[in-house]
Parts: structure tokens; C-alpha cells; sequence
């Protein structure tokens, strides 16, 4: 219990830190958001009538109280470049971030994890050489790169994904309910939405994926090698169990321990990467409108999701953190005990 | 040994399901738009801020609004001449204080309502109000009168020889819905951000802008009617990337892309026979400031060198011929360019002479040349004008920054850099944004007189210039100018900027606009011959 109010605190702390470097750094940029707001044909009045009325005229301090305030209240500014309350734009944009790094990583996780275990069951062989080759590609090679050259090969050559979107201009988004369309198509039995969510979903998240495989993969190997030259695995040969039953029951489970405390860590990569993919695919996510409102000077939207995703990444984490404890006893023994 | 087994099988089922799924999906691929009218036009933004046409002035928000509204007017920027829209007729009086339109009878709203005087005046009205956004040009404006249901006069507190530009920039918003959306005053600001009510020959279907998607219809009761071939739905689509951009179009997803093609990708893009690659010179002049008010490029023979010493045929030629010479500050789109002004040529003896004459005979200098971050168009003639200086011994130092942050950095006195790439468009068909925004010195601290250049004669050339009414003594004086301008060498005259838009070749119709370039004639165009 002391645990989890450790990490509550945590949290907060985290996400006001964040808050106050993201908003003093955006505040100190030197740009004039009333002037590009207004127009750069509008003249000082103009400018000037809409300093005041953005409050941009109030010292750094006040400003930050202000939004502090804002804040308490679920109100998070509005954002100039849309003339939207940030939390409308985020409440529409982090959807479809959160079923991007989802899918991402589950694609991460069901081909990373065996392709890890086979290579380390077959180590040194051909199998581990391909693997590991393949999984240090997707570490080395930037992921806007490897995103572009994806296009090329599966839209423009081979035609078989599409470029970019969440779902076919001809198709219609399924009823809003989650504001994730695979699991809104599902609840709603929408098939077509369904099938044209998935394709549009497959080519992102793949490459969102392929950065963070070669970590989970070569976790996974490494960890699996060395559970399996573990005693308690010889005792259990030695004991006649069967390879399947020890394979499964006793090397997989400890040596996926280590695997999934990194997963927490690489939720909070791929939500980073998810920047430059949602850029190149148009994705309307998270990562795609802190692009645009990075190159409009936008401020109250990059503190926003400066925020956001810091407090994702730090609740997934502590997530993990508990999530290890239920499956190693180990960590839930306190030094004292 | 089983384990293996069991490992590589279960390693192979999740591969074969992986692909299987990417497999399924691609059988959904959806299949191209079977009805011939619909052009799908690839964007990079979907604007700022919505559709209101008082606020969105931008070339980036305008090409949303121009299908959806219209202003009394309409310029040709071909023919260099007024059309009627809204209006079909005025008159100016001698004293150029009064001008009377007579309306169009039988125009309506894409609400159904009429429209009439009382439109005209509400609009005119609601801007100033407003006080945004385009609230500027109708600073000389005095009053609105109506004088029936189809006149309207506007009185001028002084002269403005180009204000009919105004009657085209005001556009004529259903006033039906202005007050029928008035929160508290705002004259439906709110509401016209994601709703239109125009006269237009487009009405707005769909704008989630932040979903990537705009889609206008045809408006059935549009003025001129809908005989002959026009297009039926037009779609926007944003896609950030331009590689992106280019791929969809290449694979027929997308009919048009409107924003700047990148320069590198035009010999392919004319290579494939399905595209039309149009390029033009719209009336915009890139220029490389030079803080003429302090430092060593406050000496004219210095500035004079350094504009001996750019490389304008390396960069025509780098540029694969696209890009027009600026000759002086006015691009020739304009009409009072002046011909007889010589083109500027690279002479790097003559550079020399003039540094010996400022006092630099060994060069020796360093300077910082500020462009926008990772534009191909700057990035270009900014490293080849680095390395023309290298041969004078005079070290270019170049830095990207975004737009908003340089607008801040060169209108500080102290922070202005002393070098920086500027594009500006005329903005109108009047030489008065770039003479006077980027030369005046009463521009210097606002946005564009990045030079911080001053000269009292030019000042006082220009300020009668405004004021002329007669054509032919007005066009004089702006020629006078650009000698002027020339003469002292704030800045180096890099190109005029061309503009570079890739369609389809079954996109006809579409004729390039000198002075908006964005804006698309979309009336007039229409799908020939999609999918032989």
C-alpha cells in the first residue's frame, strides 16, 4: 500500500515538474504567438488587443498560476492554432496515439518474444544469426527512414497498404465509443470499419514496432539462455519433466520477468517514436498534432502533451513496477521483513 | 530438442499471423472513387483555426474559404484587371472618396437566404468589429451606406487607389446566420469556424480539420449555374509529408497537390507521363537582407559586393531553370515592375572592387545568414552563396530557425541578424507589401524590414506613391523606387519564388493564380478521362 502511495506521489511530482519546465521553456522561446495568432499583416493594436486577451502580457509567474488554476479545473488553455480547449484536441488526437503504440506493441511483443526464444534455443545457428541481424536493423536504422522506405515498398511498389489515415476515405469511422477504431468496429460490429481500420493500422504500427523488437527480442534471448543453464532447470531434466513442461512452465516464466519490466520502458519509447510515425502517416495522434503545434509555437498544447505523455509514461511504469511484484514474490519482500 | 520444435513452430505461427492479418486487410484495399467529379487535393496543413473569412488570412486558411465565399469583386491576376462578382457594376467618384456598387439580383446564400445591400453592409461591419485578420485593410474606410436593396456605397476617409483589392478580400458572409450564431456578441466567430454560409460556388460538407479530412460539395443555386463540365465533391486531404505526397499521387490517391512540390523531386515527377508538373512565378520576390543601419554592411559598397558576389545563374541552374531572375525588389508578376532595370549578375571581380573600396580588400568578414529551417527553396542558394563568399575570404555562417522565431529575432533592433533569407508576396496586386513592408523605414521593427534600411528620398517616393490616383504617375514613382531600392543594395536579390503544384493529368481546367497561388479556380475545373 505504502508502495503504491509512494508512486502516486511520484507521479504527481513528475507531471507538475514537467509542467513547469515545458511551460517556462515554450514561455522563454523567443516568438511572438499573439503576432502569428493575429495575422502578420495585423497591425500593433491588433496584436496588442490579443496579448492582453491571451494574457501574454502578465509576467512568467502570473501566467503559470493562471494556468495552474486552468488546470485544477480540467482546462488546459486554448490552443491558437486550432481555437480549440486543448483537452477537445487531446481528447481526439490521444486515441488514436494510445491504438497506434497498442497495436505497435503487440506486434512487438508476439513476434519479438519468439523470435528472442527461438534464437537463444538455437543459438549460434543459423536462425540466431538471422534474428539478431534483423533486431539490430531495426536499432540501427532511423525509424522516419525506415517509415519512408516501408511506404515505398508495400504502397507505392507493391500496393498492398495504404500511406497513411486511420481508416479508407470510403469508410465511414465506426460510432465513437473508446475512439479506438479497431475496438469501436468490434463493439459496434462495423466489419468493413474493422477490416479498413486494420489495414490502415498494420503498416505504422509495424514500424513503430520494428525500433523497439530488437530490445525485446534480444532481452528475451539473452534471459532465456540463462534461465535455461539455471540448476533448477537441470533438476528438473533430471527429474524426467518434458521439454514442453519445461520450456513453458519453468524457463519461459522467470526469464520473461526481466522482459516485462522493460515493456513499461518501451511503452514510453514507441509514445516518442509515435511522433515521427504519426508524422509520415498522417496519423492523427498525439505525436502528430505536438508536431504542428511545435512548428506554430502553439504553447498551451506543447505543455499539454509535454504533460500527458510524461504522465503516461510514469503510470505505465509504476504499472509494471506493481505488475513485477505480483509475479515475483521477491520484490514485495520489504528489506525489513 | 522438442523444445525447439516447439519454439520455431510457435516463432512461425506468429510470423504467418502477422502477415496474415497484413494480407487480409489488403484485400480491403479500397477501391478508386468510380464517380469522375470528385478530386481529391493533397495538402500539407488544413489551416488554422477554421473557416471564417475575416480571420483567416493566411495563404495556408484562404484556400479553404475562396470555394465558400465571395467578395463584390474579383481580381484577375492574368489580365491584371476586376471582375464582378457580388457586384455587377460600380462606379468611383472623381474625388476617389465614393465608390457604388451595383449588387447582383437573384444571388443566395448557401442557407437559401438573398442576398442584397444589407449583406454588404452587416459584412463590412462585422470586420471592423471583428478586428482581425484582414480588420486592417478597412482602416480607410469612413462608413458604409445603403442606398436601396441592390446599392451600396462605401465612403473612404482619403483616397486609396487600391482599395477595389479590399472589395475582393471582404468576403460576403450570410448575415441570416451571423445573427443566428451571435454568442455574446461575438458576431458567430465561434460558429464560422467550423461552418460556412457563402455565396460561393462550393458548400462546406465536412471539416475536421484535425482528422485530416475538409470535403466541399457543389452548391446547387450557385449564380453562374452548373452547365458544362465542373467537379462535383472536392475532398482535402492532409498529408504532412511531402514524400508521402508525392507517392499518393503517383499512385493516383490523391488528384492534386497544391502546396510547394519539392524542387529535388520535379525532374521525376515530369518524367512520369500520368502528372503535370505546373510552375510558375506568382508575384513573390526572395530576397537575402542585410542590416543596412549598422556594422560593416551599413557601407553600400559592401552590400553592393556582396550582391556582386551571390551566385544567381548557379542557382537558376540548380534549380533546373524554374525559378525566374528578381530583377529589383518587384517580381514581374506585378505591374509596376520596372523593365528597364538590368538583371542581376554574378561578377566576383567587380565584388572585389567594390570590398577595397568599402575598406575590406581582403575580405576577412563573418556573417550570419538566417533561413527557414529545412527549406529546400533557401537552403539551396544559401549554400551556394556561402561558398561564391569563401572565394572573397568572407565566411557565411548559416542557421535554420522556424518562421515565427526569425519574425521575432529581426524585428529586435538588437537581435537582428545580419543576414536573412526573406520571401515575400505582394499579397495583392499592388507593389505596397513588398516596397513598402520590406523598404519603408517606418517598417523597420515590424515584420518584414528585416535590412533595418532607411533612406528619407525612398520614404517620401513611396508615400506619394500611395496617395497618387493617376495610374500612369503612380507607376512612375514605384519605377523610381525600385531604382532606389537597386541602387542602395539592402538586400540581394535572390529569384522570384516559383511555385511548384503537381496534378494528375486528368485534372483540367486549372488555371495558376499570379497572386494568390494557392488559390485554386476550382469552378472552372473538372476530371477528364480518370482511369483510361
Amino acid at each position: 500500500m505504502a508502495r503504491v502511495a509512494r508512486r502516486l506521489i511520484a507521479i504527481v511530482a513528475v507531471a507538475w515538474s514537467v509542467s513547469l519546465v515545458t511551460f517556462v521553456v515554450a514561455r522563454v522561446i523567443p516568438a511572438d504567438p499573439a503576432q502569428m495568432a493575429a495575422g502578420l499583416e495585423a497591425g500593433p493594436a491588433q496584436v496588442q488587443q490579443l496579448r492582453v486577451l491571451m494574457g501574454l502580457d502578465k509576467p512568467i509567474l502570473v501566467q503559470y498560476i493562471r494556468w495552474l488554476e486552468g488546470l485544477l479545473r480540467g482546462d488546459l488553455g486554448t490552443s491558437l492554432r486550432t481555437q480549440r480547449p486543448v483537452t477537445r484536441d487531446l481528447a481526439d488526437a490521444l486515441p488514436a496515439t494510445i491504438e497506434l503504440t497498442i497495436a505497435a506493441m503487440c506486434i512487438a511483443l508476439a513476434t519479438g518474444i519468439p523470435m528472442g526464444a527461438l534464437a537463444a534455443v538455437r543459438r549460434g545457428r543459423f536462425a540466431d544469426a538471422v534474428v539478431r541481424f534483423v533486431a539490430m536493423s531495426g536499432v540501427a536504422f532511423p525509424v522516419f527512414w525506415v517509415a519512408l522506405i516501408a511506404q515505398l515498398v508495400f504502397y507505392r511498389v507493391l500496393g498492398w497498404l495504404p500511406a497513411g489515415s486511420r481508416i479508407g476515405q470510403d469508410v465511414l469511422a465506426p460510432t465513437n465509443i473508446t475512439g479506438l477504431y479497431i475496438l469501436d468496429s468490434i463493439l459496434t460490429l462495423n466489419g468493413g470499419a474493422l477490416i479498413s481500420a486494420l489495414h490502415h493500422i498494420v503498416l505504422p504500427a509495424s514500424i513503430l514496432a520494428f525500433g523497439r523488437w530488437a530490445t525485446i527480442v534480444r532481452m528475451t534471448r539473452v534471459s532465456l539462455l540463462e534461465v535455461l543453464n539455471e540448476d533448477y532447470i537441470r533438476t528438473a531434466r533430471a527429474k524426467g519433466s518434458g521439454q514442453k513442461s519445461i520450456l513453458f512452465h519453468h524457463a519461459l516464466r522467470n526469464a520473461l520477468l526481466p522482459v516485462i519490466t522493460m515493456v513499461g520502458l518501451q511503452v514510453g519509447y514507441l509514445l516518442s517514436g509515435a511522433v515521427l510515425v504519426e508524422w509520415v502517416f498522417s496519423w492523427p495522434g498525439v505525436g502528430d498534432y505536438a508536431v504542428r503545434s511545435i512548428v506554430t509555437l502553439d504553447f498551451n498544447p506543447i505543455v499539454a502533451v509535454a504533460m500527458v505523455l510524461s504522465l503516461v509514461f510514469v503510470v505505465i511504469n509504476s504499472l509494471v513496477d506493481i505488475l513485477y511484484g505480483i509475479l515475483d514474490p521477491r520484490v514485495r519482500v520489504q528489506p525489513s521483513q | 530438442m522438442i523444445a525447439r520444435r516447439l519454439i520455431s513452430r510457435w516463432a512461425v505461427t506468429a510470423l504467418a499471423a502477422t502477415v496474415a492479418l497484413a494480407l487480409a486487410a489488403t484485400n480491403s484495399a479500397s477501391a478508386p472513387g468510380a464517380d469522375t467529379e470528385n478530386m481529391t487535393i493533397l495538402v500539407r496543413s488544413t489551416g488554422q483555426g477554421g473557416l471564417d473569412p475575416v480571420v483567416q488570412t493566411g495563404s495556408s486558411a484562404q484556400k479553404f474559404v475562396e470555394p465558400l465565399y465571395e467578395g463584390l469583386v474579383s481580381y484577375d491576376s492574368v489580365a491584371r484587371t476586376y471582375r464582378p462578382e457580388l457586384a455587377e457594376s460600380w462606379t468611383v467618384s472623381q474625388d476617389g472618396l465614393v465608390y457604388t456598387f451595383k449588387l447582383r439580383r437573384g444571388v443566395e446564400f448557401h442557407d437559401g437566404t438573398r442576398f442584397n445591400a444589407e449583406a454588404v453592409s452587416v459584412n463590412y461591419e462585422r470586420t471592423k468589429a471583428v478586428n482581425l485578420g484582414v480588420a486592417y485593410l478597412l482602416e480607410p474606410l469612413d462608413r458604409v451606406e445603403v442606398v436601396d436593396e441592390y446599392t451600396v456605397r462605401l465612403v473612404l476617409k482619403a483616397p486609396v487607389p487600391t482599395f477595389l483589392f479590399t472589395t475582393f478580400r471582404i468576403k460576403i458572409v450570410g448575415p441570416t446566420a451571423i445573427r443566428a450564431h451571435d454568442v455574446r456578441g461575438d458576431r458567430a466567430q465561434e460558429w464560422l469556424k467550423s461552418n460556412a454560409v457563402g455565396t460561393g460556388p462550393f458548400q462546406l460538407v465536412k471539416w475536421t480539420p484535425e482528422q485530416n479530412e475538409i470535403i466541399f460539395k457543389r452548391f446547387p443555386n450557385y449564380r453562374k449555374g452548373w452547365k458544362g463540365k465542373h467537379l462535383d465533391v472536392i475532398t482535402y486531404r492532409r498529408v504532412f509529408e511531402p514524400t508521402t505526397q508525392r507517392l499518393m499521387l503517383e499512385r493516383a490517391d490523391g488528384d492534386f497537390i497544391i502546396d510547394q512540390v519539392q524542387p529535388q523531386d520535379v525532374p521525376a515527377l515530369r518524367r512520369n507521363r500520368n502528372l503535370i508538373v505546373d510552375v510558375w512565378s506568382p508575384a513573390q520576390s526572395m530576397f537575402i537582407t542585410m542590416r543596412s543601419d549598422r556594422g560593416p554592411l551599413a557601407s553600400r559598397k559592401l552590400r553592393q559586393a556582396l550582391s556582386y558576389a551571390f551566385p544567381y545563374e548557379e542557382v537558376q541552374r540548380a534549380l533546373g531553370g524554374m525559378a525566374k531572375p528578381l530583377i529589383g525588389p518587384l517580381p514581374t508578376a506585378l505591374a509596376e515592375h520596372d523593365p528597364t532595370l538590368a538583371a542581376p549578375k554574378q561578377d566576383l571581380q567587380k565584388a572585389r572592387e567594390l570590398l577595397a573600396e568599402a575598406g575590406y580588400p581582403n575580405g576577412g568578414l563573418t556573417f550570419d545568414l538566417i533561413a527557414i529551417q529545412a527549406l529546400a527553396l533557401e537552403r539551396l542558394p544559401a549554400e551556394l552563396f556561402q561558398a561564391a563568399a569563401a572565394q572573397l575570404n568572407i565566411r557565411i555562417n548559416i542557421q535554420e530557425l522556424t518562421f515565427p522565431v526569425m519574425v521575432v529575432k529581426f524585428r529586435n533592433e538588437n537581435e537582428a541578424a545580419d543576414m536573412g533569407f526573406l520571401i515575400v508576396d505582394a499579397g495583392g496586386p499592388t507593389p505596397d507589401r513588398i516596397l513598402f513592408e520590406v523598404f519603408h523605414s517606418s517598417s523597420r521593427g515590424k515584420v518584414y524590414n528585416w535590412s533595418w534600411y532607411k533612406n528619407e528620398l525612398l520614404d517620401r517616393v513611396l508615400s506619394t506613391a500611395t496617395q497618387t490616383a493617376n495610374e500612369k504617375q503612380r507607376f512612375e514613382l514605384y519605377r523610381r523606387a525600385q531604382r532606389i531600392i537597386v541602387g542602395d543594395a539592402p538586400a540581394i536579390f535572390v529569384m522570384e519564388t516559383p511555385q511548384l503544384m503537381a496534378r494528375r493529368t486528368w485534372v483540367k481546367g486549372f488555371k495558376p493564380d499570379l497572386i494568390s497561388p494557392h488559390q485554386l479556380n476550382l469552378y472552372d475545373m473538372y476530371i477528364e478521362g480518370r482511369g483510361r
